[in-house]
């Protein structure tokens, strides 16, 4: 497969949202005008029966890294399953490189994609298992290439132990390795960061954005609006199995930062923080629900992040927690599919 | 991984789960019914022993309940484990072709399944036929042959249906006490297509003693040409739906 070079971001005024957008920006979803597609989903649907999991859905992706976003359920999944070829679209097209995902085992030689699922022989180890996919990949130089796939992902100590002693963020970063011995100049990765604590996802999210920039196609799926911010400067919303947007991560995100949230906090005196917090100018309404804790809206929910702990020393209440209220982010993505 | 790393990787999933046990333990029924010639009164001739070996133990209760039975667990879970752990991706995102992840998965299964039904099945003819093993030795080529045959054909089949339906296990079960144990023994028109007919023609025509017989043997060179058929068969529709299946 052709290696693409490098695309330009896209500017934030071209932003390309859902079939509104898209009479807004001719060009595919997802990509910038010139630029060719290393994927491409021309009006896929994917139906169960009367479930509808993916819904006419049409975006390019080229070389760099692409955040898949959308709240669990949204059809993310079902999406890499389709480009990876292991489910079959009900409707419309899916290439990659220009040839159909599906039925063709010869272009997994440039595709690796990191399961969602938990899953893997457990009786192997670690690196039992990266062989095992470099020797179905026809690998050459198969011991250098395994050592450098386990490496990669700092699974060394580890190697040796059988995968079923494996916490899940151990899993996940030998599944990552597997789907990179072969180095392929396309990877799918389905919420690689689940189940990883904050030095792997660290190490993880370090890894990721090291593949987008040696100019390979990485899509990494996740439904953690601020974990995508970290790796990918490119995103594609699904929401509902439809595309609310796509485009460039900081453009979304404005849009999406404009939006009013809900943003819950529990502190030792949520009368005092409320009435504190109800005098800043970015919070439009505050109360307190049954679990004692504040609930604040915002339409600047940066500003409000940073003014938080200020607030909070300035009249000596002690912040326990505070986090998005709509937890699975689907009030945000609804917003950015109904506007 | 050697040259065959499917086949590797499903023999160790067959070696590290409890149903090689259990296959073990079906197939060696037969030395509990051979060890039947020891107790008090039993009838030590060796007419007797030859029948009981040949048509009690191998014909009646080896390839018509306990041959079918044993290689369905594993041609079932070849695939069927794979599919329900959802680890079968890990075999088709690689640029090999799906024909040569069925026949690994097939070699797999008839590597384990033989030795075990090959061993059981002697182990219950040293046991059966002690003493006697000069008059009874020429029992033991038919019998292994027969049993390939069986292994063969109820492998391809059960293998293609665990691709097939989801419990094909609980299918597989009722195939065989319903069709290959019940029907084909009764009803003169299933018998030929039932496999279980196919490996006892191969055991009475190889065996070739007028005492030990089924109803209607198939010639030798049909039992082979019909097993052929069949695996092709099976093996190329299981090609197909490996082919088309979608993998959540």
């Amino acid at each position: 497969m052709p290696m693409l070079k490098r695309k330009p971001k896209t500017a934030p005024d071209e932003i390309s949202s859902g079939p509104e957008t898209a009479q807004v920006a001719p060009h595919t979803p997802g990509l910038s005008g010139n630029e060719s597609a290393t994927i491409l989903f021309e009006g896929v649907s994917k139906w169960y029966g009367d479930v509808v999991a993916v819904s006419d859905v049409s975006f390019g992706i080229g070389t760099g890294v692409t955040g898949l976003l959308g709240p669990n359920g949204a059809g993310k999944s079902t999406s890499l399953k389709i480009m990876a070829g292991l489910l079959a679209a009900s409707a419309g097209n899916v290439t990659i490189a220009g040839e159909p995902a599906r039925g063709r085992p010869y272009a997994y030689r440039n595709l690796g994609l990191v399961a969602e699922t938990e899953l893997i022989y457990p009786f192997l180890t670690g690196r039992e298992f990266v062989q095992l996919n470099a020797t179905l990949q026809k690998v050459p130089n198969r011991n250098e290439a395994v050592q450098r796939a386990i490496d990669l992902v700092e699974m060394e100590s580890a190697a040796d132990r059988r995968v079923g002693g494996y916490s899940k963020g151990m899993r996940q970063r030998i599944k990552v390795a597997g789907a990179l011995v072969h180095d392929p100049g396309i990877i799918l990765m389905d919420e690689p960061l689940n189940g990883t604590d904050p030095v792997q996802r660290a190490q993880l999210i370090r890894l990721i954005r090291e593949l987008g920039a040696m100019g390979k196609t990485v899509v990494v799926s996740s439904h953690v609006l601020v974990e995508v911010e970290r790796f990918a400067q490119d995103i594609l919303v699904i929401v509902n199995g439809k595309l609310a947007a796509a485009g460039d991560f900081r453009a979304i995100r404005d849009k999406i930062d404009s939006h009013d949230h809900s943003i819950r906090l529990r502190v030792s005196d949520p009368r005092l923080f409320a009435s504190a917090l109800i005098q800043m100018p970015s919070v439009s309404s505050v109360h307190i629900d049954k679990q004692n804790r504040v609930i604040a809206e915002t339409s600047d929910v940066r500003t409000f992040y940073r003014a938080v702990p200020r607030a909070a020393q300035q009249h000596n209440v002690r912040l326990f927690e505070i986090q998005a209220a709509d937890e699975s982010l689907q009030s945000v993505f609804s917003y950015l599919v109904e506007r | 991984m050697g040259p065959l790393p499917i086949t590797s990787l499903t023999i160790r999933q067959f070696l590290r789960g409890k149903s090689l046990v259990v296959v073990a333990g079906i197939f060696g029924f037969t030395v509990l019914f051979a060890l039947i010639r020891y107790l008090p009164g039993s009838d030590t001739s060796l007419r007797n022993i030859r029948e009981v070996m040949g048509e009690g133990i191998f014909l009646g209760i080896f390839t018509a309940t306990l041959l079918p039975l044993g290689t369905l667990i594993l041609a079932t879970a070849a695939f069927g484990d794979e599919i329900e752990d959802r680890t079968l991706q890990y075999l088709t995102l690689k640029p090999i072709s799906r024909t040569r992840i069925v026949l690994e998965k097939f070699i797999a299964v008839l590597l384990i399944t033989i030795p075990i039904a090959w061993i059981m099945l002697l182990l219950s003819y040293a046991v059966q036929c002690w003493g006697h093993f000069g008059d009874t030795d020429d029992m033991i080529v038919p019998m292994l042959a027969g049993t390939l045959i069986g292994v063969i054909g109820f492998g391809s089949l059960f293998m293609l249906i665990s691709m097939l339906i989801q419990r094909a296990l609980l299918v597989g079960i009722f195939y065989v006490f319903v069709w290959e144990t019940t029907l084909s023994r009764f009803l003169s028109g299933i018998r030929s297509i039932s496999i279980r007919h196919y490996s006892q023609s191969l055991f009475v025509r190889m065996l070739d003693d007028r005492r030990i017989s089924i109803s209607g043997p198939s010639a030798e060179m049909t039992v082979w040409i019909t097993i052929a058929g069949l695996l092709i068969a099976c093996m190329a529709l299981s090609v197909w739906r490996l082919r088309s299946m979608n993998l959540e």
